[in-house]
Order: structure tokens, then sequence, then C-alpha cells
């Protein structure tokens, strides 16, 4: 009886609880790995691309250190470049992709597939800098765009070699096995783009691509004076989007609002969407849950509502405990809370009763003792003016 | 002969066929004489030898340099350890009730008060933690005070109970040690068993408000696939599922999940060492310095050095002048409380990261405490939702606290002046660490966060474990050096030390063994030679072996086609001729 009792209640805890917590996002970090996979001038578009979505994601609030930002970076300083040390997405030149600080963390020759699967799975050499890794555990989100040139299941690497869709889901499912996502969102902006992800098979990924398998994915449009084609279409779409409806962090627009504003006929090719392995509901997710950093914050006196949590939950756990004992029982913590200068000073006075290291300061001597030295000190540097003045006038 | 003769004519080219003359041709054309027999024997003997080269020298040559080095692992062991099989979980808290002498019977009140705590939870015997109660040797009462001995017998909790005429029941919990006093109205001599149900009923109280909060943590711990009910493995949906619904307790308030998950959605993952970050930022140019040092030495470093048997910290200091604020939060006046006051959503983007220098270069977790003073125009500057102190938490991440000084401020920022600004950071390390908001005893607290810790770490390597063990299934072209096999192999080791210290009671030591155990299991799980573009499609594979086996191939097959045909042509003729 008392069994059947239990388990209709889990039952119905884990129908209450389940799309609670679908409902919203349960990431803490957000972290986005933008890749540009080719090289040379006339590949000028590809590096634009990955600069504007790297501007993007800076602007929603994903600090540096966690972007990773892969690209052959050979562009800005080209001696082909007509406006050296800039890099435009518009023939307006509106924004120089490349102006204020911009952080690459793999460049040139380091843009490699071993280097780009390393990256996700964190296989890397000890000596590796925190730059240069992903250090995302499974509350982070994690954003991943990908552009260069690429075919029926493979992108290339910089002309010399090539990544599978194969290579990449197995890279995801290691990145799934060790917990080093919570959420992805994949992006891919190549031809044929939308074969790189049907290989997925991990939870928790959404993809989306600009073209399906035998279709090309164009460029938007040239500037003439920089003498090469800008921007392709699908990034310009969605740069579109993000930039007149997400203003800025806080914009609750979905990924969903996102997805519907691309139009085959301006792409110029079938973007693709994959949602099967993804959990949430399209229409609650922002996207900024993706590509911004929206940080989670606690203000400080959710200490004193979690004893309030605690109450109830102590009643809901069968504790015949009346308010007032309650109170009463916790007025150590309240103190505590209310007083919690005393976390270490009480800790060092009462230093007999406990094992821990506490050590003791004499502030009073160090004080004494740091004035007198720099009293000294100071006596000191005047003196010696005093007398090299002296010296010199003599 | 004949069949010679005549394939050769129908290889002629038409133009070099010349009908009228066939007749003289087939006269004049000489035949070779005929093989000597050695010749013959000399010739399958070459296309023998060159078979038995090719089969008992390139075949396992070609197997040898092809085949990708998997050094041996435990699997089962592994895919053991990860479903938990190997290893029951157990935290038996000691918990020593110091009695009065003069008061009556205190091992029954023990036992009462045992079976209270077992009743309280239907399946103590199957849960992970359970308190063990034991009366204090009267003996030792005045060795309990030394700190060397309590360190020794892994107490839990010290429960002294002491008759108080005035108050009733209470009890009061020391703030820095272990001791929890219990006062109780002194025993009236009519009423004795009636007080000493009172008293075992209210230790128990006690106990279960002290312990139930930890305990339910330590077992969503030891569950960690439900803290992620999203995600199903594909792999291993089906072992999930089966563990889920052996193990999940069968009712666990729903309130009492979202509560453990937003307290562990907020913890940084466990590491041996943090570095710790300090930052002033000034919206103006003052203050210019600030009494950092001694301030850390005064109010924090007694709390770090606490922390010291579960994780090292350095610290890092820096002040930052003219820092804005994102420019995404916007401040507004408050004509009631004469202040600016921040929202929520304002505090959610209250990092400006584009332009605060926060990036560390240090390889440990770091968590980083900014102390912001806001620009004169905009001061004060306060959260109203806060009750305490101008500040909020950042989970995984840090704290920030906003200060407010006068129209005036000093030129440096005395440690007194960062006296509650410290503390709040403490509070919020302790928070971010993990330590529990409650009892108010301190060293319980860390007593509580090192077996939430190794129960953390343990969780962790042996997940760890199974994820390889998975890949290493899964992936069958990666290649297995021999050091992923002894790291395994030590995490395994390691592991089973620090369950067979949980199991003594002596989570100090289970928490370095299962530090050890973590390390190595990452050690193996991320080591590099494992990196590999492992996928070649069919078609690569063919273009890589045809140009070299094809013209290998090709005379090999064609020699052995001709002699099984010339020993078939031989047999036919010396059947014809018999």
């Amino acid at each position: 009886m008392k069994l059947s009792g239990w388990g209709s209640l889990a039952v119905l805890s884990t129908l209450l609880y389940t799309p609670l917590c679908l409902a919203h996002s349960q990431h803490t970090s957000n972290w986005a790995v933008l890749v540009s996979t080719s090289r040379f001038w006339f590949n000028y578009r590809h590096l634009a691309n990955v600069l504007s979505m790297y501007r993007t994601v800076k602007r929603l609030g994903i600090p540096d250190s966690q972007i990773i930002l892969m690209l052959s970076d050979d562009v800005a300083c080209n001696p082909r470049n007509t406006f050296p040390g800039t890099v435009y997405n518009n023939a307006d030149r509106a924004i120089d992709l490349y102006g204020d600080n911009i952080e690459v963390d793999y460049r040139g020759y380091e843009v490699t597939v071993e280097n780009f699967i390393r990256l996700l799975t964190d296989r890397v050499p000890p000596d590796t800098p925190r730059s240069k890794r992903l250090l995302t555990d499974d509350r982070s989100n994690i954003f991943i765009y990908m552009t260069g040139h690429g075919g029926n299941e493979f992108l290339k690497f910089q002309d010399a070699e090539e990544i599978s869709a194969f290579d990449i889901a197995d890279a995801f499912q290691q990145m799934f096995e060790k917990k080093r996502y919570n959420e992805m969102l994949f992006m891919i902006d190549t031809c044929q783009a939308n074969t790189m992800y049907s290989k997925f098979y991990s939870p928790n990924i959404l993809a989306t691509g600009s073209s399906e398998l035998d279709q090309s994915s164009y460029s938007h449009h040239a500037d003439n004076d920089v003498g090469v084609a800008v921007i392709d279409r699908y990034t310009y779409f969605n740069l579109e989007y993000l930039e007149t409806h997400v203003k800025n962090a806080s914009s609750k627009h979905t990924l969903a609002d996102l997805f519907n504003s691309y139009d085959p006929v301006k792409i110029a090719s079938t973007p693709g969407i994959r949602t099967d392995l993804f959990q949430r509901d399209l229409s609650e997710v922002l996207i900024t849950d993706f590509l911004g950093n929206v940080q989670s914050v606690e203000v400080d006196g959710d200490g004193m509502r979690l004893d309030e949590d605690l109450l109830a939950l102590a009643r809901g756990a069968g504790y015949n405990i009346s308010e007032a004992e309650w109170k009463e029982a916790m007025r150590g913590t309240r103190e505590f809370y209310e007083a919690s200068p005393s976390v270490s000073e009480r800790s060092t006075l009462e230093q007999k009763t406990w094992a821990g290291p506490a050590r003791v300061y004499k502030d009073g001597e160090t004080d004494f003792w740091r004035t007198v030295m720099s009293a000294g000190a100071v006596a000191v540097c005047f003196v010696g003016y005093w007398l090299f003045s002296i010296v010199d006038k003599a | 002969m004949d069949a010679n003769t005549q394939l050769r004519d129908a290889a002629l080219p038409p133009g070099f066929q010349d009908d009228t003359n066939a007749a003289a041709a087939e006269a004049t054309y000489k035949n070779p004489p005929p093989e000597a027999p050695e010749t013959i024997r000399t010739r399958s003997w070459v296309i023998a030898s060159f078979w038995i080269v090719a089969i008992f020298l390139g075949l396992p040559l070609w197997h040898a340099t092809t085949t990708i080095y998997r050094a041996p692992l435990p699997m089962q062991e592994m895919q053991n350890w990860s479903e938990g099989k190997l290893c029951k979980t157990e935290f038996p808290l000691l918990v020593e009730v110091e009695a009065p002498p003069s008061f009556p019977d205190a091992e029954s009140l023990l036992k009462t008060v045992q079976h209270a705590l077992d009743d309280a939870n239907d399946f103590a015997a199957h849960k992970p933690h359970h308190l063990r109660l034991r009366l204090a040797a009267k003996k030792a009462k005045s060795a309990t005070e030394d700190p060397k001995a309590d360190k020794d017998e892994n107490v839990a909790c010290l429960l002294r109970l002491l008759p108080d005429s005035r108050n009733g029941f209470n009890h009061t919990v020391h703030s820095s040690s272990r001791t929890v006093d219990i006062h109780y109205p002194p025993p009236s001599s009519s009423s004795q068993s009636s007080i000493s149900a009172g008293l075992a009923k209210f230790v128990a109280e006690i106990l279960e408000v002290l312990f139930w909060q930890e305990q339910e943590l330590i077992e969503h711990l030891l569950l960690p696939q439900t803290s992620n009910p999203g995600s199903l493995n594909a792999l291993s949906s089906q072992s999930v599922d089966e563990s889920r619904d052996k193990k999940t307790p069968p009712a666990r308030p729903r309130a009492l999940t979202a509560d453990i998950n937003r307290r562990m959605s907020r913890v940084v993952k466990y590491s041996p060492s943090y570095h710790l970050t300090f930052s002033l930022f000034t919206a103006t140019s003052t203050p210019a310095s600030w009494d950092i040092e001694s301030a850390i030495s005064q109010y924090l470093t007694p709390l770090l050095s606490a922390l010291s048997s579960i994780s090292n910290f350095t610290i890092s200091t820096q002040v930052q002048y003219y820092a804005s604020i994102s420019s995404s939060v916007t401040p507004t006046y408050d004509e009631q409380l004469h202040a600016w006051t921040l929202k929520k959503e304002d505090l959610s983007s209250f990092i400006n990261s584009a332009e605060w220098p926060l990036a560390s270069i240090s390889n440990d977790p770091n968590l980083n405490f900014i102390l912001y003073i806001p620009h004169p125009s905009i001061t004060p500057l306060t959260i109203p939702s806060a009750l305490h102190s101008d500040s909020f938490l950042l989970p995984q991440w840090g704290g920030v606290t906003i200060l407010n000084l006068d129209q005036n401020p000093a030129e440096h920022l005395s440690h007194v002046t960062l006296k509650p600004a410290m503390e709040t950071f403490a509070t919020h390390l302790l928070a971010l660490l993990g330590a529990p908001p409650h009892p108010a005893s301190l060293p319980i607290r860390l007593d509580s966060l090192t077996r939430q810790r190794s129960a953390e770490v343990l969780v962790s390597a042996s997940s760890t474990l199974g994820s390889l063990q998975r890949l290493v299934n899964a992936l069958p072209s990666i290649s297995i050096p021999a050091t992923v096999s002894t790291s395994v192999k030590d995490s395994i080791r390691h592991l089973s030390l620090a369950c067979e210290e949980l199991r003594k009671g002596s989570f100090v030591k289970a928490l370095e063994m299962g530090r050890v155990a973590q390390e190595e299991a990452e050690k193996a799980f991320f080591e590099r030679t494992m990196v590999a573009q492992v996928y070649f499609p069919d078609e690569h594979k063919l273009a890589v072996y045809l140009p070299l086996l094809g013209p290998v191939s090709v005379p090999l097959v064609l020699g052995i086609f001709r002699e099984v045909k010339r020993v078939l042509a031989e047999r036919r003729t010396r059947q014809g001729i018999s």
C-alpha cells in the first residue's frame, strides 16, 4: 500500500518535473567556436562571415575567453587588400570587422582538422594555453559556426585536408560522453552544408545549414573596390535578422523566429534545420541561449529565502515542527548569516575546539611594523633627496 | 596445338590474314620445342614461392602494420564501476552523545533515537548516508576537547545533553566546533519516562535537521543521470533507464529536487586547486588603491586554510579604473529609496565582459570576485532585491559586490572599508564551492562539503571510466596506447581504495583517493594520441590500395591461372592418350 503510494507520487513528480525543466535552459555559461576553414584572398567572404559572427556573439556578451576563433587570418594584411588592416562584410563598409580588439586563437596553418577535433574533445598537449581550449562542462551551451568550401559530407580545411561529417559526429559524441556540453547549436555555411550534420547522433544538438545536398551556397554581393565577394547569403540573412531584431543580450527572440526568417528564394539555397536530437521546443529557445551570454544571477539574500523554502520543504517531508520551533532551531543559522563576519573570526578565536588549521594573525603587530617600515622608507627618501640637493648645490 | 594456331589466327588483324596461303602458313608455322619438364617445374616453383611470400610474409606484414594498437582495458570492470555495481557507496556518520553523569539510562535514550532515525527514512538500509549514534566514553570526555582525538575518530557531530530548567527543549549549534548543545528541562522524578521520550524525539529531530539536506544531496549526486533528464545517451540509454528504475527513491518532493538542482547549478566543478581573482573596478579614477592584501589575509585566509583539506587556492588581484558597466544596464532612480536601483535583468548582463579584463591565464578553474564602485552620478547604486548587501552571485563564475562611497571618496580603500565586501565574498566562495548553508557550525559544514565532494569525485571518476569504455567500444578504429591502460588500472585501484575509506568513515582520505582516481581517469580519457580522423570512406581505402595492389596482384593471379589451365590441359591430354 505504502509502496504503491510512493510509486504514484514518483510518477506524479516526474510528470510535473519534466516539462518544468524543459521549459528553461539550464546552462550557466556560453561558449562559441567559430571556424573559417579556407585561406587565400579570393575566400575573403569566409573570413568576413566568421568575423561577423564573432562580432555578434561578442556584442551579445560572450567574453573573448569563451570564444574560440579559428581562421587563416591572411586577408586583413593581404597585399591585395585595398583597405589594409580591415575586413568588411558589406559593400557599404560601415563596420570594420577587424577593427578593435579581436582575439584569434587558432590562426593560419593552425587551422587543421586535427586541431579542430582536438579542440572539441580537449585532447590537447598539456602545454596548451587556456585561450586555445574549450573548457566547457555539462552546464555549457556551445555555438559552433563553420564556413568554408564543402561537399557531400565533407568540409575542406585550407585546401589541404578535409573533415567528414562522421568525424564531427564522433567528436560530438565524445563530447557528450564526457559531459562537455549542455546543448549545442551547430551552424554551417558551405555548399551542401546540410549533409554535414546528417550524421550526428548525440543528443541535445540543434543543427542548421545553408544548403541541401547538391545545392551550392552562394555569396551575397561583391565589393567592387575590394574586388571580391564579401559575404555569403545564408550568413548575411542570419546577420540581418540578428542585427535588426536581437539588439542586446536581454532580447526575447527565439530560434524559431530566426529559422522562420529564412527565405530560400533570398538565400538561393534551401537552408536546413535538424531538431530531432534536440529536446526543447524551438519556440522556447532564446537566441541568446546560444549566441549570447546571459548569466543567471542569485541575489544575495536568496540565502534568507532559502530558510523559508527549507521550512516548507521540511513540512513536506513530514517533520512536525511548528514554525516557532523551527525559527528557534534555525536561530543559530540566522545569526550566522546576519553576522557572517564571524566565518573567519570565530574560527580563529575558538581554535582549541576545532581541528581546522586556522592561523592566528597578530594584526596589530604586523600593521605596526609595516607602518614603521613604510615611514622609515619615506624618511630615508626625504633625507636622501635633501642630501642630494645639498651636494648638487655645492 | 590446333587450338593454339586457331587462337593465333583469330588474334591476327584482318589485313594480315592471308586467306589464299592459309594452308601454307599453317605448314610453315613452326612450333617451339616442347618445354622440358624441369622448366615447367621451375616455373611452378617460382609461382608458388611468390604466392608463399605474399601469403606468409606479405599478409602478416600488412596486418601488423595496419592494425591499430589497442591496449587491453578492463572493460567489464569499467562498466561495473560506471554502473555503480562495484562499490556500495556508504557515508556512515558517527554522532557522539555526551550525557551528564546525572542523566539516567543514556543507552536506552540512544537506542530510541537510533530507532526513530531509522524509521524516519524507510529505506535507511538502502540509503548511502546514515547516522550512527554512540555514547561518548566517560573517560574521554576531556579528550574530546582535544582536536586530535576528534579527528581520528571522525566524529561528525558531538551532542551535549545539558539540563536547562528555564527554556525547555532547545538547541544551540556552536559555530566553530562540531558540538551541538541540547538543552532539556531537568526531569522531575514523576515524569522520568515522558521526558526521556520527549528528549529522544527532540534529539532525532535535531539530527534530521542537521543532516537531512546533506543526505538528500549525496543521494542526488550518486544518481548522476537524473540530474540531466533531457540527455539520453543513444549508446547507454537502456542501462540508464534500468538504473533509474532501480535506484530512484520512490518519493522525492519535487521542490526538493529543484532546490538541490539549483544549489548544484551554482557549484563549480571540483578541482584540487582554484584560482581566485579579486578585482576592483571603479567607474572613475578613485579610489586609486585598495588594501586588498591585508584584507585577504585577515578576512579570508583563515577560511581558505580551513578549506585546504579539500582544495588549494591561488589568489591574484587587480584594479581597473574608468571601468564602465555594460551599456545595456540602465539603473533607474527610485525616489523613495533615494537611490539608483538595478533590476534583476540588469544584473545578468552587469559584467562588461567585452571590456573588463577577466580572462584568467591559470589552468585551474577561476573564480572572480568583483568589487564595483559606481560613478558618483549614479551613487548610491543598490539592488533592492538584495537583503544584506548590494551583491549578487553568478553561478559557477563568482560574486559581485557594489560598494557605494561618499561624495568625496578616499584615494585608498582601507581594509576596514573592505571588510563587509570580503565577508560577502567569503559567503559567495562557500556557496560556489558547494558548502551547505546550514547548520551554523562551520566545521560541520566543511565536513559535509568534504563528503559531498568525495561523492562527486567518485561519481565523476567512475562515469569517466564508463564513458571511456563506451567510447572504446563505439570507435573500433581509435588506437589505445598502453598509458591509457595503466591510468585506467590506477584509477580503478584508487576508486576501490576510496570506497574502502568511505566505508571506514574517513572522508578526507576518501576524497584524496577519489581525487587521484579522477585525475587518472581524466588522463586516460583525454590521452592525446587517441585523437584520430577516424573515419575513412571506403572509396578512400580503395584509392589507397588499388595502385599498390593492382600491379602486384595481376601477374600473381594470372600466373596461377595459366598454371592451373596448363595442368588441366595436361590431364585432359593424358586422359585422351590412355
